[in-house]
């Protein structure tokens, strides 16, 4: 308490000066250059999402496009992954499906970033009164069967791809909000915090600055997590046909419906199934490296 | 130990086989076994095993057989039916199967307040539309009475060809006064009478098991008057949606008879030998049925617009749907009657595209959403996607499709709350007017709306005509009418596609699909 006030007048502008963050920034992008795995898996996210959203404008076909006298065919020169039992191109219904689980992941996944970090934060760092308040308000959404919340928003807001992304997020958040919360209590006891109050800094830029950097680890890890339960999640939802519409696709339908025909055409699982795995590898890939470069001690093996 | 630990375990079916147990499919699951209140025909698969109605049917032709009564004489004007009951008629728990119980079944199905969707079985009979629409408190008007305890006499308003047919169908089964008035008020739908351990009837099985969204479990029923002539002991009905599903359980031993088959199978399937698929065509349809008392479909422009733009010949060529032939009308071809007046149904793109511009929807601008109900199936989807396709290609339409979970489905249905809705209509017995009846402005199944007098004036003149070829020329008068009203859009005739195992024996294909199980015996060949 006491050794902060003589820094203060000692060199009023040097925090100005050493910003922590950018320098921290900085080395987190070359310890993660050097994790090969990692930038493998963020190179391959970057590849697909790409190849998701301008794959379908360069393709021949559309993903709705039915040829009723072709049917199921194995891959061949015309339809390069081959085609499902209406006639219609899987890698156009593929990168469309991409398009769809990819958003709903990554968009679901912010959503529930956002108001978890935040929440969570001002929750840990608050304390007292407010932060049981708050908390609480989690423990009685919590309790709220999961599916069928998601059920019931789907059902007052209709059905809209963009809402189901939503809906997903304002369930997710949750655990976020108790990940950050914990970490943030143990966090704010310790010096650096404690410097920064007796700089005389707000609460906000204490919370948003000092605090969250270094609760990103658990928070990364947790993310990578939630893009891919998010992403089974839609799938579940668009097999009680509360998320996506017949003729549009997601990974999740067409793995639930290459799953029924992999007997007769394998590729119509073979295909989907890979690059979700691959997807879920890349995620979790980047996951891990990320987290060693940003939060150097657990990175030191 | 190693040994008894590896070798192959036995499956369900080889078990069946010993024990006559049959395990069979029956994809959906009802909601109730109360024969007043069924849903679907293949649920007539479980209820056949659970009760007898007055005369039964035939395997190889359907023509009716004694069933509960012995026998029979139609008095000469064709109104009055006199029916003799067996002395040896029982329950399943002991009590006398009487004429008594067939009355009280009657009042019970004609109740309003029951609600049965079967009433309309009974509008041949003197009274029965006047007591069900409560116009007549009294039943002892209703043409239904008990002489003794062993005849029953039934009074016709005017003679109908098919009536004897009609006895042998669920909504003429009896249940089991005392156990009905037990759960609930006589006339209460859905009460617990009919869960296992409470339920009894008059069939060659009785009702012991019932694991929610599994299997119905019924055994052989020792006090069934032919019981002699029961040679299972027990049937396992098995309730998987997935014909995908029901397929791999058939391949793995777990059933002996599928109720459907997977499209994409068929070929496979038929090129064994020995084939364990069995197609046979069936009186059936597959169509969508439109709300017509809600926009869009109130226009029938509209309605004629939309059969016009389905390519049936490329739907039933496509690789989902082998073994079935594209509709040229409602009633299917095959019980005698074919339909080639003028309204048959047809492709036409183009005047699909201007009877909807006439409607007001040129290239189909601004037609408001409309949606596609089906029932969770990747056949009914795949379907859909099809048609969806089609709709959106020939009038620039756009439909959305919800697949939906079975009982909130036909709920919905029920209720109107729907603007397309798949639906199978499987006739109940082998006369157009089993299929006809269904849009008679009251007709119980009758969930479009559509109501229209002449088309019922037409209807009914023709299903109480006599004379064959006369007959015919009046049910296709009224088809006519239909399909030009197009309160449906039938797409198919469908075929029945059954994998069933070579050890059931006694097994034959019919029209209705009605296979008794007291002929039925599993046998290693």
């Amino acid at each position: 308490m006491s050794s902060g006030t003589p820094q203060l007048t000692a060199a009023p502008q040097t925090p100005a000066e050493t910003e922590p963050g950018s320098s921290l920034w900085r080395d987190a992008w070359h310890r993660l250059q050097k994790n090969k795995l990692a930038v493998f898996g963020g190179g391959l996210l970057l590849v697909l999402t790409v190849l998701c959203i301008v794959g379908p404008w360069f393709l021949r076909f559309s993903y709705q496009e039915q040829n009723l006298d072709l049917g199921a065919t194995p891959p061949g020169a015309q339809h390069w992954l081959g085609t499902d039992t209406l006639g219609r191109d899987l890698l156009v219904r593929l990168l469309y499906g991409g398009r769809i689980s990819l958003g709903v992941g990554l968009c679901a996944t912010f959503v529930a970033l956002t108001i978890g970090v935040a929440y969570g934060a001002v929750a840990g760092y608050i304390g007292g009164k407010a932060d049981a308040v708050m908390m609480r308000l989690v423990d009685i959404i919590y309790a709220l069967p999961f599916t069928i919340f998601v059920i019931l928003l789907m059902v007052f807001f209709g059905r809209n791809i963009f809402l189901l992304f939503v809906a997903i997020g304002a369930v997710e958040w949750l655990t976020m909000a108790r990940i950050v919360r914990g970490q943030i209590m143990s966090l704010k006891k310790m010096e650096f915090i404690e410097a920064a109050r007796s700089l005389g800094l707000s609460n906000q830029r204490i919370i948003f600055r000092h605090l969250i950097p270094n609760v990103l680890g658990p928070i990364i890890v947790y993310t990578t997590l939630t893009i891919p339960a998010v992403m089974l999640l839609e799938a579940f939802l668009s097999f009680l046909g509360l998320g996506v519409q017949p003729p549009m696709s997601s990974w999740g339908t067409l793995i639930k419906d290459g799953a029924e025909k992999m007997e007769e055409f394998s590729w119509l699982l073979i295909f989907p199934g890979t690059l979700f795995s691959l997807t879920l590898f890349s995620l979790n890939f980047l996951g891990d490296g990320l987290r060693d470069a940003l939060d150097v001690r657990t990175a030191k093996d | 130990m190693c040994l008894a630990a590896c070798s192959r375990r036995e499956t369900p079916v080889e078990a069946g086989n010993r024990a006559q147990i049959l395990h069979q499919g029956i994809a959906t699951e009802p909601q109730d076994l109360d024969p007043h209140l069924l849903q679907f025909q293949s649920h007539f698969n479980v209820l056949m095993a659970l009760g007898e109605g007055l005369v039964g049917y035939d395997p190889h032709d359907l023509h009716p057989v004694p069933g509960v009564a012995e026998r029979w004489e139609i008095l000469p004007d064709g109104l009055v039916y006199l029916l003799h009951l067996r002395a040896d008629a029982r329950w399943s728990n002991g009590d006398a199967v009487t004429a008594h119980d067939f009355v009280f079944s009657a009042r019970r199905l004609l109740s309003p307040a029951l609600g049965s969707p079967f009433r309309y079985y009974y509008d041949d009979v003197r009274g029965a539309k006047e007591y069900s629409a409560a116009a007549a408190p009294d039943f002892s008007t209703v043409g239904v009475r008990a002489l003794d305890d062993r005849t029953l006499r039934i009074e016709l308003l005017h003679p109908t060809p098919y009536f004897l047919f009609l006895l042998g169908n669920w909504s003429w089964y009896p249940v089991h006064r005392a156990t009905v008035e037990k759960y609930g008020r006589f006339d209460q739908p859905f009460t617990d009478w009919s869960k296992p351990g409470r339920f009894v009837g008059n069939g060659p099985f009785t009702l012991t098991e019932w694991k929610p969204g599994q299997v119905i479990i019924v055994r052989r029923n020792p006090r069934y008057w032919d019981a002699a002539r029961v040679r299972l002991s027990e049937i396992h009905f098995h309730c998987i949606e997935s014909s995908d599903t029901e397929e791999r359980a058939f391949r793995s031993g777990q059933l002996h008879i599928t109720e459907n088959v997977p499209g994409s199978k068929l070929r496979d399937y038929a090129a064994q030998r020995p084939s364990p698929l069995k197609v046979a065509p069936i009186f059936s349809t597959y169509l969508y049925a439109l709300n017509i008392t809600r926009p869009p479909f109130d226009d029938v422009r509209v309605r004629r617009a939309f059969p016009l733009a389905l390519d049936r010949e490329r739907i039933v060529t496509s690789q989902i749907a082998s073994g079935i032939l594209p509709a040229r009308s409602f009633v299917p071809p095959v019980a005698g009657y074919v339909y080639d007046g003028e309204a048959g149904l047809r492709f036409d793109p183009g005047e699909a595209r201007q009877l909807l511009a006439a409607a007001g929807y040129p290239d189909g601008r601004g037609f408001p959403p409309v949606e596609l109900a089906t029932n969770t199936s990747v056949l009914h989807r795949e379907l859909a996607e099809i048609v969806q396709q089609m709709w959106q290609k020939h009038l620039g339409v756009r439909v959305g499709i919800a697949s939906k979970e079975s009982k909130v489905f036909f709920q919905e249905r029920m209720l109107k709350q729907y603007q397309l809705s798949r639906m199978s209509w499987i006739g109940d017995y082998p006369d157009a007017f089993g299929f006809l009846t269904v849009y008679l402005s009251d007709g119980g199944q009758n969930t479009t709306g559509y109501a229209s007098p002449e088309y019922d004036r037409l209807a009914l003149t023709a299903a109480r005509t006599l004379n064959e070829t006369e007959r015919r020329a009046r049910y296709r008068e009224a088809e006519t009418l239909l399909l030009r009203d197009a309160p449906i859009i039938p797409v198919f005739y469908d075929t029945g596609r059954h994998l069933v195992s070579p050890a059931v024996q006694g097994r034959y294909p019919n029209l209705l699909e009605f296979h008794s199980y007291q002929g039925l015996w599993l046998e290693n060949k």
